[in-house]
């Protein structure tokens, strides 16, 4: 008997689904995961961000450090 | 009530407290300890996942102080032990997550430049140590899940050489590297980053001028 077939249904449903490609192998959720996170970070480069309500003071800026 | 004279330490013979007093208060400039103001540039999505990898591993330190309280058999068994649990683990997975998004966007604007080397290299120690540190809380869920990754673990980690004193089938050792000394380790890391993050500033994009 393969050694699949010594699981029930419910435990092999509940172990996830896997994606392979080569020797990359990954569960759909992980994923779905780094996927979400590519879009959190593209989203936070391109998304306006809230104005301050305080006024921006004119010295504050790169340090002497990051002169070139 | 009479004034009572006190002893002041001159420059020439001040004593250790003078002298750490001292060193603590040049570690930042002036100021920007608790600044209330930032460059303009700060004013990105992207520069927000820094503080909320801080704000996320607070809630893991604080979920995980009540688990340490409660016990194993609490947080197995009890409802509100399940929701703690539960707390600790996705705190964790958002912990992870804005981490490597701030690792991200650190890396494509190059955190390292204007004298941030140990910036960058405290910041890059810190989730290497991090990820050590979920790795043990893994294995010291008490369960069979804990058990299935000690002992697919334990090859990998003899194979490196440290299985002598760093036993992923020992669940007492592994719960103590993971309640007290790599905690220790993060906490160190995450406290000499922010300073050094007060201390330099933060990074300005690569094109950013001094009007920025």
């Amino acid at each position: 008997m393969p050694v699949i077939a010594a699981f029930p249904a419910w435990a092999i449903a509940a172990s996830g689904h896997y994606l392979h490609s080569g020797v990359i192998s990954v569960s759909v959720t992980n994923l779905l995961i780094v996927v979400a996170m590519l879009v959190l970070f593209g989203l936070a480069l391109v998304l306006p961000f809230p104005r301050p309500r305080t006024t921006v003071h004119p010295t504050v800026g790169p340090t002497e450090d990051d002169a070139p | 009530m009479t004034a009572v004279p006190r002893v002041v330490a001159t420059p020439d013979d001040a004593s250790w407290t003078v002298r750490l007093r001292r060193r603590i208060g040049g570690l930042v400039p002036a100021g920007e300890a608790l600044p209330d103001s930032q460059p303009s540039y700060v004013s990105s999505w992207i520069y927000v996942f820094g503080v909320l990898t801080l704000a996320a591993l607070t809630v893991v330190v604080g979920s995980g102080i009540v688990l340490t309280i409660g016990g194993s058999a609490w947080w197995h068994v009890s409802s509100v032990g399940h929701f703690v649990n539960s707390l600790h683990l996705w705190s964790v997975e958002l912990f992870f997550m804005f981490m490597v998004i701030h690792l991200w966007g650190k890396f494509w604007m190059a955190a390292w430049r204007g004298r941030r080397t140990m910036t960058w290299v405290t910041g890059v120690v810190a989730f290497v140590t991090s990820i050590g540190t979920a790795f043990t809380g893994y294995l010291s869920q008490s369960n069979f899940d804990s058990q299935w990754i000690g002992a697919e673990g334990k090859d990998g980690v003899n194979a490196i050489g440290v299985g002598a004193f760093f036993n992923v089938l020992n669940p007492g050792q592994m719960l103590l590297w993971h309640v007290v000394l790599l905690p220790l380790v993060v906490g160190a890391l995450t406290v000499i980053h922010i300073v050094l993050v007060r201390r330099h500033g933060v990074v300005p994009p690569i094109d950013a001028t001094g009007g920025d």
